[in-house]
This record gives structure tokens, sequence and C-alpha cells, in this order.
């Protein structure tokens, strides 16, 4: 990666109409003077086929909806470190009436499981600010992640990392060595946008890599 | 947000980055790593050919594949000449130990790194000596020159006894050959002190004599082993978070029957099929757990026994088995001395009773079922549909080695695999999972055996000075209470000296330190990495290199050996171990020259090491020729070799065949002798003891047995409590309470509670887990936090000294609550199961 000037697309090709920042340069910290380069790139790189080992359960593979794109660009914090992440509309407030819901962000490949957990939560959005999302992979070794609404946890088939929703996501236990990381949520309405993501993806160098190209 | 994230991006290392070999230094399974080292401001690119590790960034990194950067994968590292580095730090999928796997432990090997700018930035930089009030940094000549005078007038003054240790004997970091070596070399040939004892306990010993008297090498498998056999017992061991990898990549394999085919290829024409487990813990741990999840629970028997009773259980499955004819009849024959089977027919199996009376005795000890104990023999030697004997490992580790009666509790499982002839062949072995790798090389100790219980001597006044390295005794010796305030106690006496005489030279400072040690004082010298519990009561600290800081060698619990490159500078003048005992040598082997001393000058001379590489050649020089060599003989072997061998290194002992140096994978294949003058194995007469009375007085004075373990931490948290990731998820110690006793306690998670005995005390927090049976409370151990070796009694087995580190007795007190602990962090047992 370079040093190069950002181009704002007008969207990432295939399924997803993504506006973003409108900054030109981006100092990604200890990457050290490379920026991110968000230019629309002709394809998506082929969806990388989820394959659970041979020895354990089959994780079931998580509804990925098309993300839909703001209505404004929106510009991102003017902050050195922090990457253009798009605003999208991942979900609406009904769609969690079975407490969980399957989407993606920042792209199709990263899927992310939207929670009500029932009880106000630190950073918690909506009108109960009980709403929050995290990164459907497993910090450890990037397998799909189950959720059980009644104890609240998350559990990775391969490997067996738990994740506890209602504390934020924190392993409670298991080979990961990252809590699974947190979508950042706004609500305007009835809809659920993603404006960010804090830790880094399973299976990225940074979050947004996959629409560098 | 509440709890703690790191960044969301790592750079990826370019394909000029430097590229090192080594193996995680923490647990004994030893996963292989390769570190990638480059200038802080470079990344390489997206796409395979733009990066070191070759891999394809410009998609996701597939699930279940190796090569993806875990932010604690990653750290940016100064150098002592202020140069900084990016170093990623990444599992080595060629390794056949990981595969490619790394657990939480290895997983965040970067963060442990030493940074000025960071959270490990309290690593031990300078010398430290205590001159008036405070622990002052000073010059390693300084701190060299008083120590080295107060050694030597301690010698010449009161004898080479009065020098007393407490020092790691283990492999990986802290540890390794190298270090060693040197450790022995200065205490046992040149000090010549008896008074001796290992990082983790009050004397100097192996936790594993029985074992050993028995003619078992105690780590006489391969992981593969674990892949092949039968059925698994993991007794007193809780793999899943401990050995982590050992459990992930070969046991659940087993499990789950993707070996099969391996088996078929490694035993063929035997009737084999998935593999089963048997777990033996008085908790019901995340191994059981996740075992039933993975297996199902038809092939999963949890022995969820009363705490100290595992020789009682052992006897009787062995009873079962010899009743059944399920035994090894061939093996015993052959392989065992005949005139040890009887007194083991006679005291363990109790062959006079019948079977009955013995197993009505056994569910009354051990709280467990007859068919439970029926199954669980079946399990281990029923013979199979097509008349094959079954292929069955026994792993022991903490549970049973700091389990009620060290010697008889090792020596009652190990007759059990000799008993069914469970040795020499792919899918067998009997040994200790291990807690640290090994890389034990040294003189021979010259004290007897037992040897002498030194925690007891420190406390009752006797040595004049204890040398610590590598370990935090303030914390996890037994009865940790009664061992801070001895430090306390006598080492105040040796401040004082030192405060009245601040201004003075070193000479006249080593003779106040002397006089106040003639008045029950104690000299402590703490040699670390982190400023410890123990270091903040030490007169003089010299600051230790850690691994990645000099170049080490260990094996693993396969008795693989592998060398550890450095890879970065140690922080400020910090310097590995052996060079640190090679200038304490230096010096007072000058001050016995000076002295005309020619007795302690030859003794303290030859410690003149260059380099890590001249230690450990040095050291492989004194292991013996023969077939029947040291488990960790490496003769032969060089840092050359070793650095060919990359990451799979060489499993010991090594033999030299044709000129070239040759491991091997198991014991006892193809008739090798068992390691007894007699070439065959002894069986152990065991007899369940029953609670010694101290403990029973505090079992009759408290209501609840505490027992304890540990959890995906590494050992005193030293660096675990510097990652933010470990730090938070750990920031004090947790207990596992029982529902029934929570509600009787009127407890609910996270509650902070108390417990307490005649012993000591220590503050937790409360985690209500189905993990534990009413009337029992676990404790996580070795929290620096608060240690739940206060509450410990001074019990140890007579015959070897080794505590009964699993079993107290306790009262409990809430006090409360850590309100700011409730948004972040979770109060969920670490075997998952939830409770309403």
């Amino acid at each position: 990666m370079e040093d190069q000037g950002v181009t704002p697309p007008d969207g990432v090709a295939g399924t997803q109409q993504v506006r973003l920042g409108r900054r030109s340069f981006l100092k990604l910290g200890s990457l050290g003077g490379t920026a991110a380069v968000l230019a629309a790139c002709s394809a998506p790189p082929a969806p990388p086929t989820v394959v659970p080992p041979t020895t354990a359960p089959a994780p079931t593979a998580p509804q990925v909806p098309t993300p839909v794109a703001a209505a404004e660009p929106v510009t991102a914090p003017l902050v050195s470190d922090v990457l253009p992440y798009p605003r999208l509309k991942i979900a609406t407030l009904s769609d969690l009436q079975k407490g969980v819901f399957s989407t993606a962000y920042p792209d199709q490949f990263s899927p992310v499981q939207v929670l009500k957990l029932g009880a106000k939560t630190v950073g918690g959005v909506g009108p109960d600010e009980d709403i929050v999302a995290y990164s459907g992979l497993c910090t450890h070794m990037g397998c799909p992640v189950t959720y059980n609404p009644a104890t609240r946890v998350f559990m990775c088939p391969c490997h067996y990392s738990h994740f506890d929703a209602a504390t934020d996501a924190m392993l409670i236990s298991g080979p990961a060595t990252q809590h699974l990381p947190r979508v950042v949520l706004e609500v305007e309405g009835q809809d659920i946008y993603a404006v960010g993501v804090q830790g880094l993806i399973y299976g990225r160098p940074h979050n947004l890599s996959l629409t560098e190209l | 947000m509440p709890v703690h994230r790191p960044a969301d991006r790592v750079p990826l290392p370019p394909t000029t980055a430097e590229k090192f070999q080594t193996v995680c230094h923490y647990c004994i399974v030893g996963c292989g790593y390769h570190v990638y080292k480059w200038p802080e401001g470079q990344a390489g690119g997206l796409r395979p050919e733009e990066n070191a590790l070759g891999v394809d960034y410009t998609q996701p990194v597939a699930p279940l594949k190796a090569g993806w950067i875990a932010p604690a994968h990653h750290a940016v590292i100064t150098e002592r000449d202020g140069r900084r580095f990016n170093i990623a730090i990444v599992p080595d999928q060629e390794c056949v130990v990981n595969k490619g796997h790394h657990s939480g432990r290895g997983g965040t090997l970067g963060s442990s790194l030493y940074r000025p700018d960071g959270p490990t930035n309290t690593r031990l930089t300078h010398p430290l000596v205590y001159r008036a009030t405070d622990q002052v940094t000073t010059t390693w000549d300084d701190a060299l020159d008083l120590t080295a005078r107060v050694i030597y007038g301690s010698i010449q003054r009161d004898g080479n006894d009065s020098i007393f240790m407490k020092i790691f004997d283990h492999g990986g970091g802290g540890g390794g050959f190298e270090n060693n070596w040197a450790v022995g070399k200065f205490f046992f040939d040149a000090v010549q002190t008896v008074n001796c004892s290992i990082h983790n306990r009050p004397a100097y010993n192996s936790e594993v004599h029985a074992s050993r008297d028995m003619g078992v090498p105690e780590l006489n498998f391969a992981c593969v082993d674990a892949e092949l056999t039968d059925t698994m017992v993991l007794w007193g061991c809780n793999s899943y978070e401990t050995q982590t990898n050992l459990y992930l990549v070969h046991m659940l394999p087993n499990l789950q029957g993707a070996t099969v085919k391996d088996k078929e290829a490694a035993r063929p024409g035997e009737l084999v099929g998935p593999g089963r487990i048997i777990v033996i813990d008085p908790r019901r741990t995340a191994t059981v757990v996740v075992s039933e999840q993975a297996a199902g629970k038809d092939r999963v028997l949890h022995l969820q026994l009363k705490p100290g009773t595992d020789i009682a259980l052992a006897n009787a499955l062995a009873r079962i088995i010899y009743e059944r004819k399920w035994h090894d009849s061939d093996f015993l024959a052959n392989r065992v001395e005949a005139e040890t089977v009887q007194p083991f027919l006679d005291q363990s199996l109790q062959i006079d009773k019948s079977l009955d009376e013995v197993l009505t005795e056994t569910e009354r000890i051990t709280g467990l079922s007859r068919t439970q104990l029926e199954q669980a023999a079946s399990w281990i030697a029923e013979t199979k549909a097509d008349g094959s004997r079954p292929r069955t490992m026994f792993f022991y580790e903490k549970g049973i080695i700091w389990g009620l009666k060290n010697y008889q509790n090792v020596g009652s499982i190990v007759n059990l695999a000799l008993l069914t002839g469970n040795f020499g062949k792919p899918g067998t072995g009997c040994g200790r999972l291990g807690g640290h790798q090994e890389g034990y090389v040294r003189p021979g100790y010259p004290g007897p055996r037992p040897a002498p219980y030194i925690d007891d001597l420190l406390s009752q006044g006797q040595g004049n000075v204890f040398y610590v390295v590598g370990c935090n005794p303030a914390v996890t010796t037994l009865n940790a209470q009664r061992m801070r305030e001895t430090l306390q106690t006598r080492g105040k006496l040796v401040r004082d000296a030192l405060d009245a005489n601040f201004a003075a030279d070193n000479s006249t400072r080593a003779q106040a330190v002397l006089d106040a040690i003639s008045r029950g004082g104690l000299f402590i010298i703490v040699q670390d990495i982190y400023p410890t519990q123990t270091a903040n009561v030490a007169h003089v600290v010299f600051p230790a290199a850690a691994w990645g800081e000099s170049p080490i060698t260990s094996i693993n619990g396969e008795r693989r050996l592998r060398l550890y490159e450095q890879f970065m500078d140690p922080p400020g003048i910090a310097e590995p171990d052996w060079k640190i005992f090679g200038m304490l040598a230096q010096r007072i082997k000058a001050l016995a020259q000076a002295d005309g001393n020619a007795e302690l000058t030859r003794r303290f001379s030859g410690f003149e090491w260059q380099t890590a590489e001249e230690v450990f050649l040095e050291g492989g020089e004194s292991f013996a020729e023969g077939v029947k060599a040291s488990t960790e003989r490496y003769k032969g072997v060089d840092y050359a070799f070793l650095k060919a061998a990359g990451n799979n290194g060489i499993q010991t002992p090594v033999t030299i065949v044709n000129g070239k140096p040759q491991g091997r994978v198991r014991y006892f294949e193809n008739g090798e002798p068992f390691y007894t003058d007699s070439g065959k194995a002894k069986m152990l007469p065991t007899s369940w003891p029953g609670f010694p009375a101290v403990l029973q007085a505090q079992i009759d004075k408290y209501p609840y047995f505490l027992t304890n373990g540990r959890n995906n931490n590494w050992q005193t948290f030293y660096n675990d409590l510097r990652i933010p990731f470990h730090a938070e998820r750990a920031p004090m110690p947790f207990i596992e309470i029982s529902p029934e006793d929570a509600q009787k306690e009127g407890l609910k998670p996270g509650d902070i509670v108390q417990l307490y005995n005649d012993y000591g005390e220590a503050t937790a927090y409360t985690v209500v887990s189905t993990s534990v049976k009413p009337g029992v409370i676990f404790m996580l151990f070795a929290h620096p936090r608060s240690t739940a070796n206060s509450l410990t009694t001074p019990y140890v087995d007579p015959e070897v000294i080794i505590p009964y580190y699993k079993g107290s007795a306790v009262g409990l007190r809430k006090l409360g609550r850590l309100e700011d602990l409730d948004a972040r962090l979770t109060y969920y047992p670490t075997n998952f199961e939830t409770v309403a």
C-alpha cells in the first residue's frame, strides 16, 4: 500500500452502494505513512467458502442481506487514525423481534449479528438503549459464531470460544485473543445504521481492506 | 465502550521483513511460531507476493487457515538504541505440534513484548539496590559487588548451606537449558548448598518421583498418540484451558472421529473408531463440557470425585480390571518385576477383600457410583469385539501432582498403565501433561532425598541469604501468608541495617547485612523480569531478559527440542539469567582471590561464558552416555542443527547414530527396557491415606472444602496483567460456588467475598457455577491480587516434600460489590454453563 489520495467512490461494485467519507488522506497509525484507498473496484473478491472443520458441527451461515445506501454521505470523524467507515443501513427495529438479526458490515464478507439485549447497555442504541451489534466471525480462526438469545452467549463451533453479549462480547473463555469486534450503531427512525467497527475483523489487515483494491 | 478492543488494523510484514523461528514460551505444549520484524512505518501489500506471509489479503483469510495477524500478535517495539520495529508473532502452520493454531496465551505473545510506551513498561530495566528507605536504580557493578560480598561473607562465616534459593527448573520463558545449567553450576558446583527449592514448591525434588522410581520417565508419549488412542484418561488436568492445543489439535479430532484413518494406518488389523475420554476432576471443567459438545455425552465420562480421593479411585479401577481379567497378563509377566506385583495386589487392590467390599468402600470415599466405576474400568481396559486390547493413555497433572499424597497419587495411575500394558505402542503412554516446558540440565543436587523443606526452615529463622529467580513465592508457595510474613519480618532487619549505612561503601554495608543476619535477618535477592510481590521486599533486584530477548532451547511435553531465537533487545540493561550468574560468580571469585581463598576461587571459576550457545554446549556435555540417558539428553546437538531443524526440532533423548543426531517419538517401543536396574517396571503399593491432621482440623472447623486451579491465563499473570485483553478478563481472582451454596450465603455473581481459615485469607469475586458440588469452593490459582495459596496448609507429602496445594477448608464472608466491574466483566463460569 502506498500513500495515495482517497477517491470518494460512488459505490462498491456488486450488491453494495456505499458512500464514503470525504477525506483525502488517511493516516493509518502503525501502518505508518500508508493510506487506505477506498476506490471503487470493478468486482468484489470472490466470496470465500467458509469451511467448517471436518470434525466440528457445521456452523449456520449468517443471513447476509444487501446493505442499503445511506441517505447522505457522512463525513468520517476528523481523527487521523479512524478508517473512513461507510454509514450503512443494516437493519430496522422490526427486524429485531426475535432478539437477533444477521446482516453484514462493512462489506458482504463480514457477517454481523445485531442484538436487542432487552436491558439497557453501555453504547446501546434504540428506544431502550439495548441494541448492539458484533462481528459474527470468531476472532480466533474466523469461524462464524452462533448466538443463543436465552443465555446471550456467542459460541464458536470450531474451538468453543464463548463471548458474553451482555458484557460487550467479552471472551468468557477459549483460545480467541480479542473480544468480538463491536459494530457502532446509530438509529434514525425505524432504521439502524452501522457507522464503524471497533477492533479488527478476522481475516483482514484492516477492516476496509476488501474495498481498498 | 466498556470492553477493551484493539485497533481496527495491523500492518502486514513486507517481503523484506526479518523472519525468526521460535516456540511459545508458556505452556508445556510448546506451539511453533514465526516472528516477523520490520521497521516501523513500513508495511507489505495485500497481494501474496507483496507480504512476507505470502497470504492473499485481497480476500478475507479463510476460516481455520493460518496466516491472519490478530492485533494481539503484533506490537511496535523499541530497541536499546531507540530504533522502532514492528513485530508480528504468527503461529507456524508447518509445526506438527500446533499446525497453525494458537491459544489465548500464545496468541497474545505480541502484546506481551516490552514496550517503553506500553503497559509492559513496568519491566525491570536496571539493577535495584535497597539503599535508604527505598530500592534505587544502580549499576551492575554496584549491585553485583554488594551481593557477592554478602554471599561470600555468608559462606565464609556460616557455611555453604547458609545460602537458600528458590529458582525455576523448567524450560520455556525464564528457563531453558542455558539458564538452568548456569543456575545448577552456580548453586551446586560453586555455592554447594543443599537448601534449594524449585519455583513452585518448598524443596528440591521431582513432582513425579514415583513414576521415575517405577522405571517410567514421565514424558514417554507424543502428541500424535492422543490422535491414535482409544481412550484418553485426563486425571486432574483441564486441558482445554491449560494445554489448549494438545486438546484442540490432537485430542478433539480423535473424539470427533477425524483420526480414524490414521488409527487404521498405525494399528493395522485392529477395530478402531472415534476416541473416548474420561475426565477425573472434582470440577465439571470446560474440558468436560467441550468434550460433551464435540463428541456427544456417550463418549465422555466425567468422574466428579470428592477432592483428595484419587488413590482410592485408581485402586478400585485397577481392582475391577483385575477381577474382570481385563489386565495385560503378558505385559505383567514380561515387563514388570514379579516381586512388586503381590504387594500391589495386597495393598492397592485389597485382594483379601471381596470386590463388593472394595467398591462399597470406594463409593463412600469418592462419592462416585459403582456404575461409574464399572464404566470407567470398561473404557480403560475391556477387550474389544475383535479380541484386541484397547489402547488407553493416562494423562495427569496438577490435580494429581498437587493432590493428596503426591507419591502414591502418581504411582496409583502408573500402576493402572502397567496393569493394562499401555506403553510402547502408538496410542499408549502414561505421564504428566505438564505446566511449563522442560529444559533441565544441571550438575547433581548435593542434598538428600527427601530434600529439606526450606520454606519451613526460613520461617524458623534459618538461612542467611534467600536468592529467588523467576518465581514469586510471596504468591505461589504453600501457606503463602507465612512466607510473606517471613520475608517482611526478617527482611526488615536487613533493611534497617542498610538504612543505617546509606552512605557507606559496599564492604561496610555487606558487613552490616551480615551482622543483621546474625540477629535473625534475611538478605533477599530477586532476579526477575517484573517487580513481583517478592521483588518488592528484596534488598537487591537483578533485571533479567525475557523470551525473545536472548536465545534459549527447551523441550515440550513430547520432548521436542527447539531453538527459540532472539529477535529483540532486553529492556534497559537487563541480561539473561546465565549471564547474571556468570557475572556474579566472577565477582565472588575475585573476592576469594583477593582473600587468598583457593577453595572458593576454584569453585567460582569457569563462569566466563560469552554466548548462550557456549552454556548450552557445556551443559550438554554433562549428560551420561548410553541408551538410558535422561529424558532431556541433547549431547551432540548445537544451535546450527536446531536452526536447520526448525520448529519441529528433534525429540529427545538424542542419540548419535552414524554421526547424526537421532530422536525418538515415544518410549518403550520394541522391548526397550524400563528405567530400573532390572529393566522391568515396578508396581507401587498404594493405599488411600485419608486427610492429614492439619487439614482435617480445618475441614472440621470451616464449612467449605477449598480447591483451586488455572484458567486460560498463564501462571502468576506476570505478563497477563500487562496485556489489556487478559487483564480486564481477570482483574482479580474469582471463586466458583454452587448455586445451592450461593443461595445459602446470599451471594450473587460478582459479589466480593473474603475466604479465610487458620492460615490466611484471600479476596475474590463470585461466579455461581454448577462446576462444583455443594460444599466445595474453587478459587483461581496464583493471582497476585489475592492468592489462593494464602489459604493452603503447610502440609506436604513427607516422602517427597510436595505440597497438597489443591486441598484446604475455608469460611466465607461477603464484602459487597465493586460496582465498576459490573459493566465490563462477565461473571459467566469458564465452563460456559450459565446458571439461571
